[in-house]
């Protein structure tokens, strides 16, 4: 088992290494000079030179790379000439904010698809039809436009959320920084006023930004859940006398999570790099609209830490989705057992 | 609701004119049946003739769509038909319980068996200190034969063996001693030898706690071993209903003779000489097994120094348990698997060390029919071209002549013109097996692998399917390596058996020799195991 865990690790550091080659390759593969653009159209050939040495482009090309994944792991990330701060610095205050929002949209996507794929299998006819239903819209939405939808109706003509104003509303100063977190953060100052503001903030681009994932979820548990429950196991758990409900949740459950669970990681993955659109509908300052300003800009530092921090992310949400398996199923705990 | 305990008719379950739909649908007419207390009644029948049905429907628990449409199930004197399914579940695991069919799937792969033996026990006595639920946990584990209980607790289903989990199945429905068993082909999954060992344990557990037994089972022969009374079943109606001794000794109707004529007796022997008779010349070896081995990784092995030679038109069986390695050998030799030594020698080349072209080139003469003709055909292809497939594949002919070719071989295996363009779920068993099989034999090869061609068939079809796999063989002379369970078979159409235990032949000879002058004590354990419903007399006597 041990053999088995020092292979995962190692497996997920050359995949997070290797997306980080390739990145920096197709980086420098890209049409266009950085330096030109830095210096302008009409610095001379010197001056050229000397921004080209300053950014370290003279340099050997391995050379280059391994500075940069040194400095990656010392924590010196570069200095972002698009944003004008510290890679570190921008990176980290704008992911706080999107990993907000795709946390909680992740949350809402699970939670939500659970309960769906429940009333779906445990509830035949009407109800089971509704959800199929709300899977299809969820599906065939895309999530910008569901943002559109939810501000013209929740915000301007309900009124029961706020636009697209960010994170906060205007009157409000944003918290001290300790998970970067606002909810949290103001929950930790004990500002409740904070709290509140921040989370009806939320809601909105959440629930946009959720409903692909959850759709998604919500059919592959329903198929994985009738699946399981035409297994012979949840034949004999009945002829036990346990009611369907407490079957359903004991034994139908969690057999129908293991697929499902190894997909998460995925989502989650998929949920923090892909919200830029969500983003730009909710004006939410996150990662996305700096990336997108940062590639055409061919902000070298800025996009090769993003890369690479999102490979990360994504490496470690698959490790945490195999971990949980291997929680749930005892089979994967033991090498070799076929069923 | 209560259900009283004390019975003065002396009636477990009284089933009367009980019908069952699915959806308008209905599939079982009319059923009538009566269960003494303490007896055991065995419900038989092929598939599709309700027996599971009319069993589910006794625990209410009838699959999504099926429902009881007239008629009363009496347990213990009160009618549970249009129970709610609050009282039902009641009853379920205190009154009556069931053991299924299929141990390998009828535990929750992600949950510790102490769990699930505890589940039923909590159910029906809530409020039980943890202390004593485990102490029963144990007990029955205990009981039903399972060693080293306090450790097997916190196991999980897949570290038991099928066997073992048969007998954990048994400890949940013991649990809470119900008055009646219900066993939906208990032993269907298992072993010969497992087989006789958890039957042996049914009957003694339920004679100890006084459960009356209803058994279901397409195994006549399971029948004739455990159960009093016999109801025979044909298309969702009771044909025939007797003792066991009459049923077997003097069966009333044709259908159920026809049963028990389809089950070789020890005498029977398959249409066609025999092979290797005096005065024939030496047949020529067209399959050569020396010193086979196979491992995985650094495991044991799996098969150790098998030698074993094949001649034209010969059929050799390989019996053995589970585990013995049958499979493997069968996988080893068509090459889905690389032998870890030896040498496999098909018609005077090298097959076992044959690679790429070569190999493909080679396999013509080696084809193999697998045990599941439900799963080994590709669901999304017409019959014709399943068939045709293979002619195909080794560029024989083009696509046209090969449809032609199948449709012959086809015809000849008694799949007419309006099979060709069905997929394979609509067909029969019956009908999918011998598609499987015209597939194997299209190629006219030298050696076909028959890896339990017959033992997920229904016992009617089996021996039809039997007949023709004889008739092919006499026609085109194909070799055939039978792997098999099932030691009547075994007898009735090998011209020799192999017995494979652990890995390695322990005994090699004609069936006579076999069955009559077993040498090998894993040979006479074996034999020892076979239910026989020819052989009644020998267990009823022990019982009685």
């Amino acid at each position: 088992m041990f053999r088995d865990i020092r292979q995962r690790l190692l497996a997920s550091a050359v995949t997070i290494v290797l997306a980080s080659f390739v990145s920096f390759v197709v980086l420098r593969a890209l049409p266009g000079d950085p330096a030109r653009l830095i210096a302008g159209p009409l610095a001379g050939p010197e001056t050229l030179a000397a921004t080209r040495s300053s950014l370290g482009l003279d340099r050997p090309f391995f050379a280059q790379y391994g500075q940069f994944l040194w400095n990656f792991v010392r924590g010196d990330w570069g200095y972002s000439f698009s944003v004008g701060d510290e890679v570190r610095e921008a990176l980290t205050s704008r992911l706080t904010a999107t990993l907000e929002l795709a946390l909680y949209a992740f949350v809402l996507a699970v939670v939500g698809a659970l309960v769906c794929a429940s009333v779906a299998s445990f509830r035949p006819g009407f109800r089971r039809g509704l959800v199929r239903l709300f899977a299809l819209v969820g599906l065939g939405s895309p999530p910008f436009w569901v943002g559109l939808v939810l501000i013209v109706v929740f915000s301007s003509y309900l009124g029961w959320w706020p636009g697209p104003s960010g994170r906060l509303s205007p009157q409000l100063y944003p918290p001290e920084p300790v998970t970067g977190f606002y909810t949290v953060d103001f929950a930790l100052h004990g500002d409740l006023i904070g709290v509140s503001d921040s989370a009806a903030h939320l809601v909105l681009p959440v629930v946009s930004l959720a409903l692909l994932p959850w759709a998604f979820l919500t059919r592959l548990l329903t198929a994985n859940m009738a699946d399981t429950a035409g297994q012979p196991y949840i034949l004999v758990v009945r002829s036990k006398g346990v009611p369907a409900w407490r079957t359903h949740v004991r034994h139908v459950l969690a057999n129908s999570l293991l697929p499902t669970v190894s997909s998460c990681g995925l989502i989650l993955a998929t949920l923090i790099t892909g919200s830029v659109l969500v983003e730009t509908v909710f004006n939410w300052p996150g990662v996305g609209a700096m990336l997108t300003e940062g590639i055409s800009a061919q902000d070298f530092a800025l996009v090769q830490s993003f890369i690479l921090l999102s490979a990360i992310l994504y490496v470690v949400g698959n490790l945490v989705g195999d971990a949980v398996n291997r929680m749930i199923d005892a089979r994967l705990r033991t090498p070799g057992a076929a069923r | 609701m209560t259900v009283s305990t004390v019975n003065p008719t002396g009636t477990a379950v009284e089933v009367s004119d009980l019908r069952v739909a699915y959806g308008g649908d209905e599939v079982v007419h009319g059923v009538s049946f009566r269960l003494r207390r303490g007896a055991r009644l065995g419900i038989v029948g092929e598939s599709g003739s309700g027996k599971s049905t009319v069993a589910r429907a006794v625990l209410g628990l009838l699959p999504p769509g099926g429902h009881v449409t007239g008629g009363r199930i009496e347990l213990l004197d009160t009618d549970v038909v249009g129970r709610t399914d609050k009282e039902m579940n009641d009853l379920r695991g205190r009154v009556v319980s069931l053991v299924f069919q299929d141990p390998l799937t009828s535990l929750d792969p992600v949950k510790p068996i102490g769990k699930q033996i505890a589940e039923v026990i909590v159910q029906h006595h809530r409020g039980l200190p943890r202390a004593e639920v485990r102490e029963r946990c144990l007990r029955l584990l205990n009981e039903v034969g399972v060693n080293d209980a306090e450790r097997r607790l916190k196991q999980y289903p897949h570290e038991f063996s099928g066997g073992m989990r048969q007998r954990v199945l048994i400890a949940i429905a013991i649990a809470n001693q119900p008055d009646v068993l219900i066993a939906d082909e208990p032993t269907t999954a298992l072993d010969v030898t497992t087989q006789a060992q958890v039957l042996d344990l049914l009957r003694t557990t339920a004679e100890r706690h006084g459960m009356s037994v209803i058994l279901v089972t397409h195994d006549l022969g399971v029948v004739a071993e455990f159960c009093d009374e016999v109801v025979v079943m044909k298309a969702g109606e009771i044909i025939e209903t007797g003792t066991a001794e009459q049923i077997f000794a003097s069966p009333a109707q044709d259908y159920t003779r026809h049963l028990l004529d389809c089950i070789p007796r020890p005498g029977d022997r398959r249409p066609g000489p025999e092979f290797g008779d005096p005065g024939d010349a030496e047949p020529a070896a067209v399959l050569t097994i020396t010193g086979l081995r196979k491992r995985y990784g650094r495991g044991p092995h799996v098969l150790d120094d098998i030698d074993l030679t094949l001649h034209a038109g010969e059929t050799v069986g390989i019996v053995g348990e589970s585990g013995a390695g049958k499979s493997t050998l069968a996988r080893t030799l068509i090459r889905l698997e690389n032998a870890s030594g030896g040498t496999i020698d098909l018609n005077g080349a090298d097959f076992g060390a044959a690679r790429s072209k070569r190999l493909r080139e080679l396999r013509r003469d080696i084809q193999m029919v697998f045990q599941d003709p439900f799963s080994s055909l590709d669901p999304h292809m017409q019959v014709v071209d399943i068939v045709a497939q293979p002619l195909i594949v080794h560029g024989l002919c083009d696509r046209p002549a090969a449809r032609a070719r199948a449709t012959e071989m086809l015809a000849s295996m008694g799949l007419d013109e309006q099979f060709l363009d069905r997929l394979p779920r609509n067909l029969s068993g019956g009908q999918r097996q011998r598609v499987a099989i015209a597939r194997a034999l299209i190629l006219r090869p030298a050696v076909a692998v028959l890896d339990e061609p017959i033992s997920a068939l229904d016992v009617s079809v089996r021996a039809q399917v039997l007949d023709l796999l004889r008739e092919e063989q006499l026609s085109l002379g194909t070799a055939y390596l039978f792997i098999v369970h099932d030691l009547a078979v075994a007898r009735y159409f090998c011209d020799r058996i192999a017995v494979l235990y652990e890995g390695k032949i322990v005994e090699f000879g004609s069936p006579a020799d076999l069955f009559e002058r077993p040498r090998h004590p894993y040979t006479r354990r074996l034999l020892d195991a076979i239910p026989d419903p020819h052989h009644l007399q020998r267990r009823m006597k022990d019982t009685t």
